[in-house]
């Protein structure tokens, strides 16, 4: 049995040491470019995918809980900064034809190719009032082709064959391109829609929101490019509408106007206001006209952003500081980031640390987040990044922050995004002066496993 | 002094015995896998209250059977061949069970946060968790997963910051403290991450159309003909924006691993047996979405997404690429073959986490190798007495209500509440109410800024934390003596335990060395 004279203690490795050291740099660094251990300090302006408010707005308070939260995590360095954050531009070969309940008579649809797997496809939509309503409305739609040769015919499989039920999909493989007949019998029982796919055709529609999100008192534009082969399509009438994307219901019309080669544009934000549901948006937009072959065409085809009230912004960065331990290694690296905000709401508030590779892109090492409610007025607030995942990058050199990020949890709006991140670095870092992790997270081993990550 | 610790405690969950029945209890069945449903309103498995008092205290969450989210979405016997070890037995498995039709995920990822905290505490707890999730189930948990400051509630403790499962440091709530995260993967099963062109048909035409009206009731479930919550959150332009505005984690932001699976093509033959699989009529439905381009219009699909939705998020580092013979409705009722992919990533995370600790550790406090009962000052190794301090645990301190680490670690449980007439902390359940599980006290004396490693596990030394944290100290696999067997007299072991540090004026992580 042991005794108190038996135990000996002690210290472990820097056991002496007292608190960490904080070697606080309350203004930072800003270079321009400077050669470290391998790597280049980039200075960065603001982005187009920078998002920030013109003001902030007030509004009611929100259901959310106070209590601060924060988060350190490696971020796989094969990734690049910014990748995701632009907004897409989406390629369109559809048309969509509306007919409503209770059309009749005959209607002139283009069809500009039948190349390739090009089909229409013929879909009753609305309430089914009874059982094979859908299946009558079909068969009350004749399409014809130019010469006039109905095309939803189904093939007779042998002489027995009647023709059976009617067609949902049609092939136009073998028909010519050109102006097609929407004919009905008779009045139609449901609303109706001729979708068309035209994968090999050369006649595209190209849509793209200005912004991913949009914030009340900003711009926000929705750009559509036509063009055949390449070549701008001029003269194309577009309609289209604004709708709520997370509850489909379709608000107002959008107008976009001919800005000149092939490229038309609507302004969105004067469709929102203080009333406005934030929400994600969707742009529906339908184009009709004729290429510079002579083909006439239509396209169909959405795209969307979000939009939000904005009620917090990062007013600044207002000091850096590495954490070290008594041995001189750093442990964290950490910015305080100065928030203003006009509401209370549950602010999550996040940037990045980059580092520059062999390429001479910037590529992410670690993501920071802190989170809690943040009442009106400014608050500083603090981004810790570990050392033990940069670390394991193997990335050295400078450091920069990226990506400061101000996400709303209590209304998931994006208020604030700015690649720059005040172009805070944290200068000349030797990986030999980073702590080592002794614990890994599960993408951790994972990367470390496929060989991204090292834990040496 | 004592004070100082019982600050870092908070109450957990009263159970009897000693450290010796915690760690036998400790392990092996802590791994679990938890399965995230898509799109379609299923019910949760029937679960009662968690207790309150005892350890484990949500015991019905554990390896369900009941509820739709089962019954229908992934049927038991699809679950049964995914949870199998392929290294032999079965992992323990939870079911989320949600409206995952009515609502989207910025809305759902609430609950199924509570029930997989449910899961947890399911056992003695449920240590590392693989969540499996199906289509439209890997947003909720990419919000998440890109959200770590989130408040969520757990079903036994109230508010809990989602860091606790993602990864983070929580100050607020019932878990104060910083944790790795109880999820250490997703497996995301045709994760619908980019959206799907059959959720655009709904923008356009308000609702859809009799043709998908029939693939939607039949494949994705119930509630899935409304035009709010999961069906237009899928949209491909709002996804699209989800995935660059944060709200949804995406490979650049990913904090934990992602494995993806997915199917790139539909067998509708009647006489094929793949077609049969997991419902004849459903893959004639996903064939006709194939065919008329609504599962994708640029890339191969399953028949409700596309691969470039299903490849959006995650990797596939066994290079399982995708299936061409794996429809949608397929990849979650195990056809062609695909549990065994799923059970290989389950396993490569899973594998070896727990061991069970080695019989021979059973014995008496008296005679363990570090029992530090006594309080008392000692002598350091530069003759400089009175350098640290044993809190140590009397039978009074073991008996009263304040918080004491080396009770936890020496009898397994502290806190002794009268009114319960119980203790109201136990180990290794309570690990993360223990001063044991706050990094403050290693670093920088460890150089670990993560607090007790387990990279300590079967290193040498006996680690008090490591005894407060899985009941045991010994490697993954070994078959050997842990480090915290008394090897008998003559003998010396290094043990590690939260002491005093005077010249600190704080308490520190430090080895000792006990002579036996």
């Amino acid at each position: 049995m042991k005794t108190a004279n038996t135990l000996l203690v002690i210290a472990s490795v820097g056991l002496l040491a007292g608190c960490s050291n904080r070697a606080s740099e309350p203004n930072g660094t800003h270079s321009s470019s400077s050669s470290s251990a391998g790597a280049t300090t980039h200075t960065i302006g603001a982005v187009a995918t920078d998002i920030a408010p013109q003001r902030l707005y007030s509004r009611a308070p929100l259901n959310v809980i106070a209590g601060a939260a924060m988060s350190t995590q490696a971020l796989n360095p094969a990734t690049i900064l910014g990748d995701s954050y632009a907004p897409v531009t989406t390629r369109h070969l559809e048309s969509f034809h509306h007919f409503g309940a209770s059309s009749t008579g005959s209607y002139k649809i283009p069809i500009d190719t039948t190349e390739g797997e090009a089909s229409l496809f013929i879909n009753p939509y609305g309430e089914l009032t009874a059982t094979g309503i859908d299946e009558a409305v079909r068969a009350n739609v004749d399409i014809l082709d130019p010469n006039g040769v109905k095309v939803n015919a189904r093939q007779q499989r042998s002489a027995t064959d009647t023709g059976g039920r009617a067609m949902t999909w049609v092939p136009l493989a073998g028909h010519p391109a050109g102006l097609y007949t929407v004919s009905f019998h008779g009045p139609a029982a449901m609303d109706t829609a001729i979708e068309g796919r035209f994968q090999s055709s050369n006649i595209v529609m190209t849509l793209k929101p200005a912004s991913l999100q949009h914030l009340l008192g900003g711009e926000q534009y929705v750009e559509a490019t036509l063009t055949e082969s390449g070549k701008p399509i001029v003269g194309a009438h577009l309609t289209s509408e604004l709708i709520h994307g997370e509850q489909i219901q379709h608000l107002a019309p959008v107008t976009f106007t001919e800005v000149g080669g092939g490229v038309y544009r609507a302004a969105l934000h004067p469709l929102f206001s203080e009333r406005s549901s934030t929400a994600a948006y969707l742009v529906d937009v339908d184009a009709d006209g004729v290429a510079p072959s002579g083909l006439a065409f239509q396209r169909h085809g959405e795209t969307g952003f979000h939009f939000g009230i904005p009620t917090a912004q990062v007013v600044d960065v207002v000091a850096q500081r590495q954490l070290t331990n008594e041995q001189g290694l750093i442990t964290a690296f950490e910015v305080d980031v100065k928030v203003q905000s006009s509401s209370a709401d549950r602010l999550e508030i996040s940037g990045k640390l980059t580092a520059v590779g062999s390429d001479g892109i910037e590529h992410p090492v670690a993501i920071a987040h802190f989170g809690d409610v943040i009442a009106p007025g400014t608050q500083v607030v603090t981004l810790t990044f570990d050392a033990g995942n940069v670390r394991m990058t193997r990335m050295e050199g400078d450091f920069m922050v990226r990506d400061l990020q101000i996400f709303s949890l209590g209304t998931n709006t994006l208020f604030w995004r700015e690649q720059a991140g005040h172009n805070r670095v944290f200068s000349r870092v030797a990986r030999t002066q980073l702590v080592k992790r002794t614990e890994f997270s599960g993408a951790q081993r994972e990367l470390v496993a496929e060989g991204v990550l090292f834990d040496d | 002094m004592r004070a100082n610790l019982k600050t870092l405690l908070a109450v957990g969950v009263a159970a009897s015995g000693t450290l010796l029945a915690a760690s036998a209890s400790a392990a092996p069945a802590a791994d679990g896998v938890f399965f995230v449903h898509g799109t379609g309103d299923y019910t949760a498995p029937t679960v009662s209250a968690c207790n309150s008092g005892n350890s484990p205290s949500c015991p019905t969450y554990l390896n369900p059977t009941t509820g739709t989210a089962i019954s229908s979405y992934w049927t038991q016997s699809s679950i049964n061949s995914m949870i199998a070890d392929p290294a032999g037995g079965n992992w323990s498995y939870g079911v989320a069970g949600y409206t995952g039709a009515s609502s989207n995920a910025q809305t759902s990822y609430a609950t199924i946060a509570t029930q997989l905290l449910g899961f947890y505490h399911s056992s003695t707890p449920i240590g590392d968790i693989v969540v499996v999730t199906h289509s439209n189930g890997s947003n909720p948990i990419r919000y998440l997963m890109a959200h770590p400051t989130a408040i969520v509630t757990d079903p036994t403790w109230g508010n809990v910051c989602a860091g606790y499962l993602v990864g983070g440091t929580c100050t607020t709530g019932h878990y104060v403290g910083t944790y790795a995260g109880i999820i250490k993967k997703a497996v995301f099963i045709a994760g619908d991450d980019a959206g799907t062109p059959l959720a655009d048909l709904v923008v356009k035409i308000g609702n859809f159309s009799s043709l998908a009206s029939n693939i939607i009731s039949d494949i994705l479930g119930p509630g899935s003909l409304t035009t709010s919550g999961a069906i237009p959150q899928q949209v491909q332009a709002t996804m699209t924006t989800y995935n660059g505005n944060g709200t949804f984690a995406t490979n650049a932001t990913l904090p934990e691993a992602a494995n993806i699976i997915y199917g790139s093509g539909v067998n509708a033959g009647l006489f094929s047996s793949e077609a049969w699989c997991g419902g004849y009529l459903d893959s004639v439905g996903l064939k006709a979405t194939q065919i008329i381009g609504w599962g994708s219009s640029s890339a191969a699909t399953d028949g409700f997404i596309g691969t470039n939705s299903s490849t959006y998020v995650g990797t596939d580092p066994n290079g399982y690429g995708g299936d061409s013979k794996l429809n949608h409705n397929q990849s979650r009722r195990s056809c062609d073959g695909v549990n065994s992919h799923i059970t290989a990533y389950v396993h490569s995370t899973l594998n070896g986490a727990f061991t069970a600790p080695p019989t021979d550790y059973v014995e008496p406090p008296a005679v363990q190798a570090c029992d530090l009962a006594t309080p008392q000052w000692l002598p350091s190794t530069s003759g400089v007495p009175n350098s640290y301090y044993v809190w140590g645990c009397t039978s009074a301190m073991h008996a009263d209500s304040n918080t004491d680490d080396d009770c936890e670690a020496i009898y397994g449980t502290d806190n002794w509440s009268a009114s319960a007439n119980n203790y109201t902390v136990t180990i290794p359940f309570d690990y993360a109410q223990t001063g044991y599980s706050n990094p403050v006290y290693y670093y920088p004396y460890t150089q670990n800024s993560g607090g007790c490693s387990d990279s300590w596990l079967g290193n040498g030394v006996c680690d008090l934390c490591l005894l407060a944290k899985y009941g045991y100290d010994t490697a993954s696999g070994s078959s050997g003596d842990d480090d915290c067997y008394n090897q008998g007299s003559g003998t010396q072991t290094t043990c590690a335990d939260i002491l005093y540090g005077a010249s600190q004026s704080a308490n520190v992580y430090a080895d000792i060395y006990v002579s036996h």
